[in-house]
C-alpha cells in the first residue's frame, strides 16, 4: 500500500514538474513588456529633456513658483497668533471675501465662493468688528462672523477699537483712500480692494500715510497669489518670445451683473440706509438707490472701467513685464449699451506707451460682448496668451525656431510651451485630448504645488496676514498700489479729458501733453 | 467558449492558439496604456485631476466638480488615479489577477466615460477625433469587459503560475489527507 502511494507521489512530481516547465514560460511570457515599457519611457523621457532643453531652454514641468513673484501658496508654517480684523463693508465683493478667509454662510453664497473653504489650512484669524452702511449687509456680516464681531455703523468708531488690528476696506472706490490713511494712522494694516484710490491727488496722499505709520497694506489684485504669472514671467526672461513690443489685454463681459447692473433689495429705504456718511467728501444728492447699489457706474463713488477692470489686466502684464507706470496713456469709449442713466462708459479701451521698454500695451473692453480676445505678449519670435493657463507660439518669421520650424520640429499652430494651471504636463485621464481647462486668468482660483485647488483670494489674504505676522510686505504692497491707481486714473483722465496724458517721472506728476507716445 | 474545459485551463483551451494570442495581445496593450498613464502622473510633481474633473460635462458634471473642489476628497481622487492607473495597468501587462484587473479598469474607464461623455446634448470638449455616444474610452472599455470575462492571465501570465500553485497546494493539502485517512 505504503509503496503504491510512493510511486504514485513520485508520477505526480514528475509530470507537475513537466508542466511547470511549460506553464512557466507561458506564465512569465508576457513580463518582458515590462521592461519594453521601461525602456521604451526611458527613451521617451531623455528625448523629451534633450528637445526642451535645445530648443527652448526652459522645462516647462519644472516646478512653479521659483523666482521674484513666486505665488503665495499653502505653507507649512504655524501662524503665530490670531489677527483681529475688521470687516469695513459687507457688499458683493465684501462676503466674497468673508468667504475666502472661511466666514461664509453657505446658504447665502454662491458655489464659487464657498470653493476652496473646504481642506484649507485656517488663516487664525478673528473678525471683531463689522461696518457697513446698510443695516441688513450689517447684520449678515455679524451673523458671519460667527459670534466675535461688534456691528459698527462708522469705521472711525471700528478704528478706535482696541480688540482690531487689521482692516479690510471693501467699500466703493471714493471711500478707499480716506479709509487707508485714517487705518494707517491708527496703526491698523490695511487690506483694500481695487482700485486702490479715487484720484490722483489721494493716491500720493495713501502711499505716504502707509509708509509713514508703517502698516502692512494688501491691494485686492488676488491675481498677485495666482501661480501663472510667475510661470509667464519666467518665459519672457528666458527669452522665448524675443523682444516684445505689444501686449494686448481685454476684458469681455456680457451680462447685467457684470455690467454692474446690481440688484437693488426691496426693502433698502433711508430707514436702512446711512446715505449722507455713503457720499462723504462727495457731491451732496438725495439718496438715490441706484447710486448706492450700483455705484461703479458713477463716477462720484467708482473708478469705471479703468479702476475696475483695467487693473486686473494691468497688474497681471505688470506682474510678467514688472512695467510700472507707463510713460503716457491714450483712452477713448462710450456709453455705447448700457444707456440706464451711467455716467461710465461700457465702451473703453486705452494704449499705454513705455519707450523705455519698446512696448505698447493695449486694453480693450466690453461689457456687451463675451468674446475672447486673447492676453497677448506679442514677441519676434513667439507670441505668449496668458487668457487661459499660458501658451506660447512660435511665430512664423521667427529667426530664433526658423530652422525648426521649417524642419517641422516646431509647428506654428500648436504651442511650444503650453502650461495649464493643475493639469501638470500631461492629461489627466485615459484617452482624453483636451487642454481646455478654464480656470481663467487665475483670478478665482489657483493651485499649489500639492494639487488642490484654492481660492486666489484666500491665498492673498494669507500673503497679506504672513506679512503682518513676519514684518514683512504683502506681495501687492503699497508700491504695486501706487503704480496701479496711477495708471487707472491716467486712462480715466484722457477719457474724460479726451487728451493724452504723460507721467513725468523725474518730477513724479501726471501732466497733459501732444506728440507721439514714444517721444 | 470551451467545451472540453481542463483543469488549470478552464474556459481558455477551446480558443484557438491565434485567439489565444489576440487576447494575450490586447490584455498587454491596454496594460501598456494604463500603466502609462500611471506612470506619467505619478512622475509629475503635484499632479491633480482638479482640472479634469472641473471640466466635467454631462448629468454627471456637478459630482465631478464637487469631488474637484473638496480638499479631502480630491486627494483621494487624485492618489486613487495615479496608483489605480499604474497597478491596473501593471497586472494586465504582466497577467497577474488580470480579470480583476480588468474589471477595475472597466470601473476607471466607466468614471472617465461619464465625466465627458460624447451624448447629444452635452457640449463636446474640443479635442482630437469626433465620437457620437461611441468614443475610445467606451471601446477599451468593452474590450475590459471582454478580458473580465475569459482569463487570459492563465494562458500566458504570472496567473498560470499563480493557478498551478494554489492547485499544488490544494493538491498536497488533498494527498496528506488521503495518507492520514
Amino acid at each position: 500500500m505504503s509503496e503504491n502511494n510512493n510511486e504514485k507521489k513520485k508520477n505526480d512530481e514528475k509530470s507537475n514538474s513537466g508542466l511547470n516547465r511549460r506553464d512557466f514560460l507561458k506564465g512569465v511570457a508576457t513580463t518582458p513588456a515590462i521592461g519594453a515599457f521601461a525602456y521604451a519611457t526611458y527613451k521617451k523621457g531623455t528625448e523629451e529633456s534633450r528637445a526642451r532643453v535645445d530648443t527652448l531652454g526652459f522645462d516647462p514641468a519644472g516646478a512653479p513658483g521659483e523666482g521674484d513673484n513666486a505665488p503665495a501658496t499653502l505653507s507649512t508654517r504655524s501662524p503665530n497668533n490670531t489677527v483681529n480684523i475688521g470687516v469695513i463693508g459687507v457688499g458683493i465683493r465684501g462676503k466674497q471675501l468673508m468667504g475666502a478667509a472661511g466666514f461664509a454662510q453657505p446658504d447665502q453664497l454662491g458655489r464659487n465662493e464657498r470653493l476652496g473653504t473646504d481642506g484649507q489650512e485656517p488663516l487664525n484669524i478673528r473678525i471683531t468688528g463689522i461696518c457697513d452702511l446698510y443695516e441688513p449687509y450689517l447684520e449678515w456680516g455679524v451673523k458671519a462672523a460667527g459670534g466675535t464681531a461688534k456691528p459698527y455703523k462708522n469705521y472711525l468708531e471700528m478704528l478706535g477699537a482696541q480688540d482690531v488690528d487689521a482692516v479690510m476696506v471693501v467699500t466703493p472706490d471714493h471711500w478707499h483712500a480716506p479709509i487707508v490713511m485714517d487705518a494707517a494712522r491708527a496703526g491698523k494694516h490695511v487690506y483694500v480692494e481695487k482700485c486702490f484710490t479715487h484720484n490722483i491727488p489721494e493716491t500720493f496722499e495713501a502711499v505716504k500715510t502707509v509708509k509713514q505709520n508703517k502698516v502692512v497694506l494688501q491691494l485686492g489684485h488676488q491675481g498677485r497669489s495666482s501661480d501663472i504669472h510667475a510661470r509667464a514671467k519666467e518665459i519672457v526672461d528666458k527669452g522665448l518670445l524675443g523682444k516684445v513690443t505689444l501686449i494686448q489685454t481685454f476684458t469681455n463681459r456680457n451680462n447685467p451683473n457684470g455690467a454692474w447692473v446690481y440688484d437693488i433689495p426691496k426693502k433698502a429705504g433711508p430707514h436702512n440706509i446711512d446715505w449722507e456718511q455713503f457720499t462723504g467728501k462727495g457731491p451732496k444728492r438725495e439718496l438715490d438707490l441706484k447710486r448706492f447699489f450700483r455705484w461703479r457706474c458713477y463716477w462720484d463713488y467708482g473708478t469705471g472701467l479703468s479702476g475696475d477692470l483695467l487693473t486686473h489686466e494691468w497688474d497681471a502684464v505688470d506682474m510678467v513685464m514688472n512695467l510700472g507706470i507707463p510713460a503716457s496713456a491714450v483712452a477713448s469709449g462710450g456709453i455705447y449699451y448700457y444707456k440706464d442713466g451711467r455716467e461710465v462708459p461700457d465702451l473703453f479701451q486705452v494704449t499705454y506707451e513705455y519707450p523705455d521698454r519698446d512696448l505698447t500695451v493695449i486694453y480693450n473692453a466690453t461689457l456687451a460682448n463675451a468674446w475672447r480676445r486673447g492676453k497677448l505678449f506679442m514677441g519676434s519670435d513667439a507670441t505668449m496668451d496668458l487668457t487661459n493657463g499660458v501658451m506660447v507660439y512660435a511665430d512664423r518669421n521667427s529667426q530664433r525656431y526658423g530652422k525648426k520650424i521649417q524642419s517641422g520640429e516646431i509647428e506654428v499652430e500648436r504651442p511650444i510651451v503650453s502650461y495649464m494651471q493643475g493639469a501638470g504636463r500631461r492629461l489627466e485621464a485615459v484617452t482624453s485630448p483636451t487642454q481646455q481647462w478654464t480656470i481663467e486668468k487665475g483670478l478665482l482660483y489657483s493651485f499649489t504645488r500639492r494639487g488642490g485647488v484654492v481660492n486666489t483670494a484666500y491665498l492673498h489674504i494669507k500673503n497679506w496676514l504672513e506679512a503682518i505676522r513676519e514684518g514683512t510686505r504683502a506681495n501687492c504692497n503699497e508700491d504695486v498700489a501706487f503704480n496701479e491707481a496711477i495708471t487707472a486714473h491716467m486712462a480715466t483722465l484722457s477719457f474724460k479729458e479726451g487728451r493724452r496724458v504723460r507721467w513725468d517721472a523725474a518730477r513724479q506728476e501726471v501732466v497733459f501733453g501732444s506728440g507721439s507716445g514714444g517721444a | 467558449m470551451s467545451q472540453t474545459a481542463r483543469a488549470g485551463n478552464e474556459s481558455v483551451s477551446g480558443f484557438s492558439c491565434t485567439h489565444q494570442v489576440f487576447l494575450v495581445l490586447l490584455r498587454v496593450l491596454i496594460g501598456w496604456h494604463f500603466l502609462y498613464e500611471g506612470y506619467l502622473k505619478l512622475s509629475v510633481e503635484g499632479w491633480s485631476a482638479a482640472g479634469y474633473l472641473n471640466n466635467a460635462r454631462g448629468p454627471l458634471a456637478g459630482f465631478f466638480k464637487e469631488l474637484a473642489q473638496s480638499g479631502r476628497g480630491l486627494s483621494l481622487v487624485d492618489q486613487l488615479n495615479i496608483w489605480g492607473l499604474t497597478l491596473v495597468g501593471g497586472f494586465l501587462m504582466i497577467g497577474l489577477f488580470s480579470r480583476l484587473s480588468s474589471a477595475a479598469g472597466v470601473l476607471f474607464l466607466a468614471l472617465f466615460y461619464l465625466s465627458n461623455p460624447p451624448w447629444p446634448g452635452v457640449s463636446p470638449v474640443p479635442g482630437e477625433g469626433s465620437y457620437l455616444i461611441v468614443n475610445k474610452n467606451l471601446i477599451e472599455l468593452c474590450a475590459l469587459l471582454v478580458l473580465a470575462a475569459i482569463p487570459t492571465g492563465r494562458i500566458a501570465g504570472l496567473d498560470l503560475l499563480l493557478h498551478n500553485w494554489l492547485r499544488r497546494a490544494e493538491g498536497s493539502d488533498s494527498s496528506a489527507q488521503t495518507s492520514a485517512a
